[in-house]
């Protein structure tokens, strides 16, 4: 392993925790300018709660796991259903009607990349369940349907600083965004309500999937300090035009969750 | 292409099973697809050239959307250093042919599909024959002789192509619909001999492909539909690192040597001739400066590093040309440098010198890579892109001239 040699005889701190095999797995990653170990570090040491393992948080789960992050807990309740399919890239058609799709994900993300720790949770975030969760968690990634549940994660990373990425996606549009408690928006300032959208909106996977990816890039951005995250911008894509507009978003002082005074 | 050009028949009896009503519902209600426009995918045959980086998204995404028959073009196997960004294939599949590994978990994806494997590389020999069986033909390779095989192929063909490239953290993707331009009006030249891409000295990350990757599915599927928004005659370059994406507006050229009104290439050549893979004839190296080895697409010619570009400072032959937008270039800029945008580039090509030194320089040194081509593809044969960009150069503590130092500081 020359670059792990190399490294080391610069006095980088030794990568006690990646294996020579997982140094092989990221050895394209390592070598982006300004990355490097450190950051590799970062990742590998670090544990993302991903709500909704659908067509959005399960492939952004898979593209933490593939970067390298250390721990990852997925959270979704149920079953995989055949109108998931055209969404899902980590369930598999003999899984419908029986298989938990954060068990579903858990699975293939291990098969994906068996240095990560995998922990499914077979439930969906509730107001029983979040506060353990989150607590958990460096960095919370958000990807489910239901704007009340969001709200439930939102309140929940505020209270407990953690940050949290929204990405969502309906029709031909979808969105991304960081929230930083205390720095950055969080989703009730921004003013999303459930009527926004109703279930079951249409939906394609390539647009999903495309959002899910960014959803990944700004975890990946936060938790290694590296990159400019989305902090206060909403991304928003139009995949009928496959263009995006950026849109800065401001805080609300007299947010009820976020607030000043909340 | 149009709608009529995908042969069409309507089959006896409803158009979806009900299986397949349930399975693709949540498209189905889409105004784009509705279930003739699910049928008319059902019966599409897309080619992907490459099961990796960019292919491996694309490939899950046509199967999740029930692109009847997929074509996977490598004759690589799997390798463990691939995994971190190839989600097609999966840690107990390495030492395994690409196109049967992803032929495995397309199938387990949906069984709904037909995926026809071919274990091959794709060469002058053979692009023609296998390329011809297909509606839509995705890029995703990673070298440049088979880049430009591919697209000569495609307009030979007249074939849709859906190309992206990635380097690092950025990358490009645009769409080349027949009689609208090609590859080579966006890029009439391949990067200098000794440029040839290394994945590994790059570097990549996973979720850049997975970002690119996808929306060349999602391109895939609005050609297969016939709608519009396609990015045909368009490049949209994404910038991860900073969250931005910027479409760059391109015309058909008309002198191009593949699509244009004389058509030069009348049959494949010798893609790595052409591009002067070392051991091949023109592989002479001609630029005075070392070159960088990148990844992807040619978004680069030739680089210059910051600790060599610093030297040419205050030379009046040199002339350096920011091509970022007007307020990154407020908040600090390489002393005495000019601003031209990168989208008004082509338009001001009148006001740039064809005999001086020209170092283009962006933030990261991707835009300006871009710009390079354009610059020696309008004959500014000693324009250099500046490598690792302003970040680069702001790391060495090389100096910065700002607007003023209230904005610097923002």
């Amino acid at each position: 392993m020359e670059r792990f040699d190399r490294t080391v005889a610069t006095g980088m701190p030794t990568p006690m925790h990646l294996t020579e095999e997982e140094l092989g797995w990221v050895d394209w990653q390592l070598t982006l300018p300004g990355f490097g170990l450190e950051k590799q570090y970062k990742l590998k040491s670090s544990t993302a709660l991903v709500s909704r393992v659908g067509g959005v948080g399960s492939p952004a789960a898979a593209s933490l796991a593939m970067a390298g992050i250390g721990r990852l807990i997925l959270a979704h309740g149920g079953h995989v259903e055949p109108f998931h399919m055209n969404r899902w890239p980590l369930a598999s058609t003999e899984q419908i009607g029986r298989v938990n799709p954060a068990v579903s994900a858990a699975e293939r993300i291990r098969k994906l990349n068996p240095h990560v720790e995998v922990v499914a949770v077979p439930e969906f975030v509730s107001p029983e369940n979040v506060q353990r969760l989150v607590a958990q968690a460096d960095i919370v990634v958000d990807g489910a349907p239901y704007f009340e549940e969001r709200h439930l994660l939102n309140r929940e990373c505020v209270r407990q600083k953690k940050p949290m990425v929204e990405a969502a996606a309906a029709g031909m549009e979808g969105f991304v965004t960081t929230v930083i408690p205390g720095e950055t928006p969080c989703i009730q300032c921004l003013g999303f309500h459930s009527k926004d959208w109703s279930l079951p909106f249409p939906i394609l996977g390539a647009v999903s999937g495309t959002v899910a990816n960014l959803a990944a890039l700004e975890a990946i951005k936060v938790l290694t300090g590296y990159g400019e995250p989305l902090r206060g911008i909403l991304l928003f894509l139009d995949g009928v035009s496959s263009s995006f507009r950026r849109i800065k978003v401001r805080r609300n002082p007299a947010c009820p969750v976020c607030g000043d005074r909340p | 292409m149009t709608r009529g050009d995908i042969a069409y028949r309507a089959p006896p009896g409803p158009l979806l099973s009900q299986e397949q009503s349930e399975r693709y519902s949540r498209q189905i209600n889409l105004d784009e697809i509705g279930p003739r426009g699910q049928a008319r995918l059902l019966r599409s045959k897309v080619a992907i050239v490459g099961a990796g980086g960019l292919g491996s998204p694309t490939a899950i995404y046509l199967a999740a959307a029930g692109v009847g028959t997929i074509g996977l073009i490598d004759a690589d196997r799997v390798d463990r250093s691939n995994l971190h960004r190839q989600p097609l294939h999966f840690d107990h599949r390495v030492g395994r042919l690409k196109v049967r590994s992803g032929s495995c978990h397309l199938k387990s994806l949906n069984p709904d599909i037909n995926v026809e494997e071919h274990p091959v590389r794709l060469s002058s020999e053979n692009a023609l024959e296998i390329l011809c069986g297909y509606d839509v033909i995705v890029n995703g390779s990673d070298n440049f002789p088979t880049r430009y095989l591919v697209n000569d192929a495609c307009v030979m063909l007249g074939k849709p192509l859906v190309d992206a490239s990635i380097l690092r953290w950025e990358g490009r993707l645009s769409v080349f619909m027949p009689g609208q331009g090609c590859y080579r009006c966006l890029f009439p030249n391949p990067p200098a001999p000794g440029t040839i891409p290394s994945c590994a000295e790059g570097g990549v990350v996973g979720a850049v492909a997975g970002v690119l990757g996808t929306m060349q599915a999602l391109e895939t599927i609005k050609v297969l539909l016939g709608v519009d928004g396609v990015l045909s005659d368009r490049t949209l370059v994404m910038d991860a690192l900073a969250g931005c994406f910027r479409i760059i507006r391109w015309h058909r050229r008309l002198n191009c040597p593949a699509c244009g009104e004389v058509r030069a290439i009348r049959k494949l050549i010798d893609y790595e001739l052409f591009c002067g893979v070392p051991g091949s004839a023109t592989a002479a190296g001609h630029s005075p400066i070392p070159n960088m080895t990148l990844r992807g697409g040619p978004v680069a010619t030739s680089k210059v590093d910051a600790a060599s570009a610093v030297q040419w400072l205050g030379d009046p032959d040199v002339l350096w040309i920011d091509v970022r937008e007007s307020w990154e270039f407020k908040k600090g800029r390489v002393p005495g440098s000019r601003l031209i945008p990168l989208h008004d580039l082509s338009v001001k090509m009148d006001q740039i010198p064809r005999h001086r030194t020209i170092v283009s320089v962006c933030r990261t040194g991707h835009r300006s890579g871009v710009a390079v081509e354009i610059l020696r593809g309008a004959g500014r044969d000693k324009a250099f892109s500046m490598d690792g960009g302003l970040l680069g150069w702001e790391n060495h503590g090389y100096p910065l001239e700002h607007e003023n130092a209230s904005e610097s500081a923002s």
